[in-house]
């Protein structure tokens, strides 16, 4: 396996967390998008993204981990598996990783890997069904009894509550970036960096890198940032730019992405800190976006509302790792031309190796008639 | 691509008097599916094989299941056209077609018959956990699309097909059942919309007991499998019988079905018919039905070799039934809980595999080269000292079949089996 990138902003959040850990922080590694930050640092823990690391897999993870695994789940695995994650006092895995939850205790229970922390299974299910809404109660109280021993203190209700108005400030500030992308201010290259910047907690430490990036953004003209105004849509969630930049290179703005740590993802939905667990769950229930879990059709909407609002069209970049986009792909485009807006199609390796240049040469060709 | 063994020569390799009963019997039931939705308006539930059945029985819904419907497909040796049809439509080829050959049968405009008709209109596709290509089909045929999550088991219980028919509360977890249980009552509330009338619980508890007979007979086939002196019945049909009867499961008709199933593989057992008689190695199969090429199985007999065991006998004796019907729908939820997982996922599977490859006698293994968890499955066999054959292939997609490859795949494992005997 290759294409990997090892140099692009954001990649793993490893060395990070290692800092951190050094630095006298109990660190708490997390997969998943439903996974509540705020819970985690309530209790006196750092939360921090478990990213993919720069190399392919190999040992344990290369023979035991199928390429069923999306690519990003094996790299995880891999990371992990070899000790990169030792310093943390536990893995936190949300539901729709439950195979690399599975996998990862069994290679614990086998003493495959020896350096692998813990893993604890946070089983909120993401979605509105009201059905499920004390099921997803119940697991943030689970977690909470889970985490509460490797804390630095008890969880008392108003611990939670300062600590969620900490990350709220956060997501202010990624609406802030947002509008000045709107205004062009910001390429999309520049606000998914600030944007990986969340996977590092804790809040205070977001907050002072997406404050910088403010700043930087607000010192910019209006119209600063050029290009064809798109919206992309990759079937791999992100950890670096470079798919961003490499768009930029072939004359496109990205003026919206379908990521979890996309401005939609994270900014809008801000939950009072005083509505406890319940909150918390109902937050990450219906808004923790994710691509594997239904009904799809937030997320559709969501394109389709902002694909005709303000972009010339949308570009669908599906790795060769796809299991789940692909099947989306030929309906959002009949969707999208029935709206009279365009669309491309393409594959990649990674979607965080970003274009290759024949491809970049192919859509700026492309986006040149967009224009 | 290579389409191995024709209609006939497949028609030649049929033992039992049942698996001829089905066939008629399949071909019947989907045909009057077919005409009753089409010509009276009747309603009809697309599931895959995960969902809880029982529910669309007991309100009287009849089911169709889409990995059923892609086997058909590919049984009948059109699923590489179909596979290209929805390469061609977009849908790339790395994603799954074990449960997605309706989609490009369906999406199919030109004016060539569709395998035994085509899918007619369902008034409601659900899914365990909801599969993209069911949207798909959804987004056709403009109904809804219902997905049923099932919780993550975060403490793995061992050996779990000893305890699971009956200790099922415990080996599941309450809060675990009262998770699914909650998503049943929105099954079940969709289905009453399309029943049109309300699901009476006694019914649902007659249907789970009749489940759980039909098990037994099951339980009876592979008794008598395990404890004959060689192997009395093809594996093909054997998945035929389970899978095409599972899938009717809760009717009275299955479970007399499965009881005449059980009943002629006894009497061949009794009568010393030996599907080899000349049996050296004894193969258990593990992954998908390998719909496309069903004789598979029966095409290396002349070398001494049978298949005495497969995911799907062993998976209905050992993870459907759930005794204590008194609450049936947390019986029913406790059937669904930790079903997929404990067929493929570690721990479950792969302890699951050794197990019951020491009942079966199993000299060797061949493994499906599809979906997560084989690999940990794999290891768990060798290191109990049972070779792994991988068969790199997709169990539905002709397009990835080469008779010469896999033949040669085969002739090297017979031989490294022949050494692992000496």
């Amino acid at each position: 396996m290759t294409g990997w990138p090892t140099t692009s902003t954001g990649t793993g959040t490893a060395a990070h967390g290692r800092d951190s850990a050094d630095a006298g922080a109990r660190v708490v590694g997390y997969v998943g998008t439903t996974v509540p930050v705020e819970l985690i640092e309530a209790c006196g823990l750092t939360p921090i993204a478990v990213s993919p690391e720069g190399a392919p897999p190999t040992g344990p993870t290369a023979e035991l981990f199928e390429e069923e695994f999306p690519l990003e789940q094996r790299l995880i695995a891999d990371a992990v598996a070899h000790g990169s994650w030792s310093f943390a006092e536990c893995l936190v895995i949300d539901h729709s990783h439950s195979d690399l939850f599975y996998n990862l205790r069994e290679l614990r229970r086998q003493h495959i890997a020896d350096g692998l922390p813990p893993v604890i299974a946070f089983d909120l299910i993401a979605t509105a069904q009201p059905s499920l809404g004390e099921f997803n109660q119940t697991e943030v109280a689970h977690l909470s009894e889970a985490l509460a021993p490797l804390g630095v203190r008890e969880l008392p209700p108003e611990g939670l509550q300062a600590v969620t108005e900490c990350w709220n400030r956060a997501r202010r500030v990624v609406e802030q970036l947002d509008a000045l992308r709107r205004e062009r201010r910001l390429a999309g290259s520049g606000l998914f960096s600030a944007l990986l910047q969340w996977r590092i907690g804790p809040a205070a430490r977001v907050n002072a890198a997406l404050q910088q990036a403010l700043e930087r953004a607000s010192a910019a003209p209006p119209g600063s940032a050029d290009g064809v105004p798109i919206i992309v849509v990759a079937s791999d969630r992100l950890h670096t730019a470079r798919l961003h930049e490499t768009i930029e290179l072939a004359g496109g703005f990205v003026a919206g992405e379908d990521d979890p740590l996309a401005p939609q993802a994270l900014a809008p939905r801000q939950l009072g800190g005083a509505g406890g667990f319940s909150a918390l769950a109902d937050r990450y229930a219906r808004y923790g976006a994710t691509r594997t879990m239904h009904p799809f059709g937030q997320r559709n909407a969501w394109l389709l509302e902002g694909a005709s609002r303000e972009v010339c069209g949308v570009v669908f970049v599906v790795s060769g790792h796809d299991r789940r986009l692909g099947w989306d792909v030929p309906r959002l485009r009949a969707e999208l031309a029935a709206r009279q807006i365009r669309s491309t199609v393409i594959s990649v390796e990674s979607c965080d190796s970003g274009l290759q240049p024949v491809q970049i040469d192919t859509l700026q060709a492309e986006l040149d008639q967009w224009r | 691509m290579d389409t191995g063994t024709t209609r006939e020569s497949h028609r030649a390799l049929t033992q039992l008097q049942v698996t001829h009963e089905l066939r008629e019997h399949q071909r019947a039931w989907f045909a009057e599916v077919r005409r009753s939705v089409i010509e009276d308006g009747a309603k009809y539930v697309l599931a895959d094989g995960c969902t809880p059945h029982e529910i669309f029985v007991a309100l009287d819904l009849p089911v169709v299941v889409d990995v059923w419907y892609s086997g058909l497909v590919a049984a009948r040796r059109e699923s590489a056209k179909y596979s290209q049809l929805m390469t061609d439509l977009g849908y790339h080829d790395g994603l799954s077609r074990y449960q997605s050959l309706g989609v490009g049968v369906m999406l199919d405009q030109s004016d060539a018959p569709k395998p035994w008709g085509g899918l007619p209109a369902p008034a409601l596709i659900v899914g365990c956990p909801p599969d993209p290509s069911q949207e798909v089909l959804a987004a056709h045929f403009g109904v809804p699309c219902l997905g049923v999550e099932a919780p993550v088991h975060s403490r793995p219980d061992h050996r779990w097909w000893e305890h699971t028919a009956r200790d099922w509360e415990r080996g599941e977890g309450s809060e675990r059942i009262d998770m699914l249980v909650a998503q049943f009552h929105d099954v079940i509330a969709a289905a009453e919309r399309i029943a049109g009338r309300r699901l009476d619980i006694d019914r649902l508890r007659a249907v789970m007991e009749l489940v759980n007979e039909q098990q037994e007979a099951f339980s009876a086939v592979r008794r008598t499998i395990c404890e004959s002196e060689k192997l009395p019945v093809r594996l093909g049909e054997v998945l035929t019988q389970v899978m095409a009867t599972q899938w009717h499961r809760g009717t009275p008709w299955a479970v007399e079905h499965c009881r005449k199933f059980s009943a002629e593989v006894a009497d061949r057992a009794e009568r010393r018919l030996w599907v080899c008689p000349d049996e050296r190695f004894r193969m258990m199969y593990i992954g998908e039905g390998l719909w496309q090429q069903i004789d598979f199985f029966a095409e290396f007999e002349e070398a001494g070799v049978v298949f005495p065991r497969s995911n799907y006998l062993s998976f209905a004796v050992d993870a459907y039934p759930r005794y204590g019907l008194e609450d049936p729908l947390r019986a029913l939820a406790a059937r669904y809980a930790t079903f997929n997982a404990r067929m493929h996922l570690p721990p479950w599977a792969g302890e699951w595999a050794v197990w019951d490859a020491q009942k079966h006698r199993i000299d060797g293994a061949i493994l499906l080269e599809r979906g997560a968890g084989r690999n940990f499955i794999a290891r768990e066999l060798e290191s109990s000292g049972i070779p792994v054959m991988r068969l790199p292939v997709d169990p539905v997609d002709g397009r990835t079949w080469s008779t010469q490859r896999i033949r040669g795949l085969m002739e090297e494992f017979i031989q490294r089996l022949e050494r692992h005997a000496a």
